[in-house]
């Protein structure tokens, strides 16, 4: 029989926007200035990356002890279903617009790059992983099984999806505390 | 009592420019050839990669069907090719997708990426979902270039924990100007096939393939060859810069020295990420000294399938287990001399020695990095 570790879910946040790029853009841009955070490095990330950083700001404002754990006892494991197409767009614009592709918007189409974002942040060094799907409900139990994998002491995970089609943006975050 | 299972690996399968066949592979890397070939980019700047031929897209297409997309049909034939000599159970089989980009392909002939679902990432699970119909949703992971090693390392958990009797770890990407102009405008393109650990190196070639390896709680020989199993599996971060790899090989260093200790000694042999690219590969060896693995047999293969970004951890992981089934160690492709800050012994012909343990790493933007041990069971 398999020994269930207990995980317990120690904080979360729920952000939802709608509009364009742009107008959920100046959304979280507005948070991030309400929010008085001081991280430049956040100008430069696409959409996706924007709304899970925000996120995890209201997250470890809920939850302060995550900042005082072991770099390497900090798990980041995300789930979306449009991994990073919104970025994917902007490149291939690039390409057969003729322009010159960037380096700025071609390093943000792949999705994990939001985990890259907060290790950069926040110094954490633990496991960390995207996983696409299509429903919400297809993420369940993956958090368990990576702890079983490689246990942890916290873990921030969620849904991070950025959907240009229909105009919507949502972060569905969870910090996870074992016990 | 919790008595350990052990994740064996009972088959495996590499698609790409070499065709299908797994013994031409292996006879192909330790002749020491490549399968880049030259390719010139629409700016008229000169590189190395490796894609499938027509002919051997037209053939895929005749034996899956036209409804399939073409990282759906690398995918498939890859995993047929993995479980052909095997009975496999689909009701009690997971997929588990290694991508970064999918069905990226598609993305060229579209006005509106998003508006064309056929290009979505899930659409590439899905199209497997239909095909197999495996006990439950295919999962995707898209974790750049650690994404093939990652899923080893979740499927082979997935066993050893009891939540699966197999797991089918599946890593594909094609090759289009999208990724390869992106490296391009990253500066991280060679000019020549890639030349890892060199000290003429000088960037990545890419390269296009699948790759598959079944992964199963039944201790079956690797195609009849080798007992062998993926013991241990870690997954790091050490990003301090979204794409490139840190200056001191923290990530990986700590990712070794877990699995080492896990095992406590040192593997056999290592089968690197070596990308060709001087900060990659520098990192690496950096990481390999940090861990006192500087004296161990190495090697890495980017010189003969360029970087095939999510199916490069798989891929390179069977080739790990079949050099643990022939004790060979293969050469590196395009390594003469050495160019890293620690030297590393990487070998440049065949290396024959007794092999119980192999050690593979993965590297990738975003800071992962993933360090999986395959072992021989001499039972």
């Amino acid at each position: 029989m398999i020994e269930m570790k207990k995980l317990e879910e120690v904080a979360a946040i729920c952000l939802g926007f709608e509009g364009n790029v742009e107008h959920i853009s100046d959304n979280l841009t507005e948070l991030y200035r309400i929010r008085e955070i001081k991280y430049p490095k956040y100008f430069k990330m696409n959409l996706l990356c924007k709304l899970g950083f925000i996120a995890c700001d209201f997250l470890i404002e809920k939850h302060h002890e995550l900042l005082a754990a072991q770099p390497d006892e900090v798990a980041t494991i995300f789930f979306n279903k449009h991994a990073s197409l919104a970025s994917d767009h902007f490149h291939q614009h690039n390409l057969e617009a003729g322009e010159l592709p960037s380096p700025a918007v071609f390093v943000y189409t792949l999705p994990n790059i939001l985990n890259g974002e907060l290790a950069i942040r926040y110094g954490w060094t633990g496991f960390n992983s995207f996983f696409v799907m299509n429903e919400k409900i297809e993420a369940e139990g993956i958090v368990q099984q990576v702890y079983l994998s490689q246990p942890f002491k916290y873990c921030v995970a969620g849904w991070v999806d950025t959907d240009l089609a229909n105009e919507t943006a949502i972060a569905d975050l969870k910090l996870y505390k074992s016990i | 009592m919790n008595r350990m299972i052990n994740a064996y690996c009972i088959g495996g399968s590499i698609v790409n420019g070499w065709g299908t066949d797994l013994d031409i592979h292996w006879d192909n890397i330790l002749r020491n050839t490549t399968s880049l070939k030259h390719y010139t980019l629409p700016d008229g700047t000169a590189t190395y990669a490796s894609f499938l031929d027509n002919e051997q897209w037209e053939e895929l297409l005749t034996k899956y069907g036209h409804h399939y997309t073409k990282a759906a049909l690398l995918c498939i034939e890859a995993i047929n090719k993995a479980t052909e000599q095997l009975t496999i159970d689909w009701t009690t089989t997971t997929i588990v997708l290694a991508t970064t980009k999918g069905d990226i392909d598609l993305y060229a002939t579209l006005k509106t990426i998003n508006h064309n679902t056929l290009s979505f990432l899930p659409h590439l699970a899905a199209q497997l979902n239909v095909y197999y119909k495996p006990q439950k949703p295919v999962q995707i992971i898209s974790n750049a270039c650690i994404s093939g090693s990652q899923a080893i390392q979740f499927g082979a958990s997935q066993i050893r924990n009891g939540f699966a009797q197999t797991v089918i770890a599946c890593g594909v990407d094609l090759l289009t100007l999208f990724t390869l102009q992106g490296f391009q405008c990253l500066k991280a393109l060679s000019d020549k096939p890639a030349k890892p650990f060199d000290k003429d190196r000088n960037g990545v070639s890419l390269g296009e393939a699948a790759s598959a390896i079944v992964l199963s709680n039944n201790p079956l020989p690797f195609r009849d060859k080798a007992v062998v199993a993926c013991t241990h599996g870690i997954t790091t971060n050490d990003a301090n810069h979204i794409s490139g790899p840190s200056r001191t090989g923290e990530g990986l260093y700590k990712a070794m020295m877990s699995v080492n200790s896990g095992m406590n000694q040192l593997p056999d042999a290592v089968s690197l990420h070596g990308t060709g690219t001087l900060f990659n590969d520098d990192m690496e060896s950096i990481a390999m000294q940090r861990a006192g693995l500087e004296a161990i047999d190495c090697f890495g293969v980017k010189g003969a399938y360029g970087h095939t970004l999510g199916a490069a951890g798989v891929l390179e992981s069977i080739l790990s287990i079949y050099s643990l089934c022939f004790n060979i160690i293969p050469p590196t492709r395009g390594y003469s001399l050495s160019g890293t800050p620690a030297l590393l012994n990487v070998a440049k012909a065949p290396v024959l020695k007794p092999l119980n343990t192999v050690l593979k790493c993965s590297s990738g933007f975003g800071g992962g990095n993933c360090a999986l041990l395959f072992k021989k069971i001499n039972d």
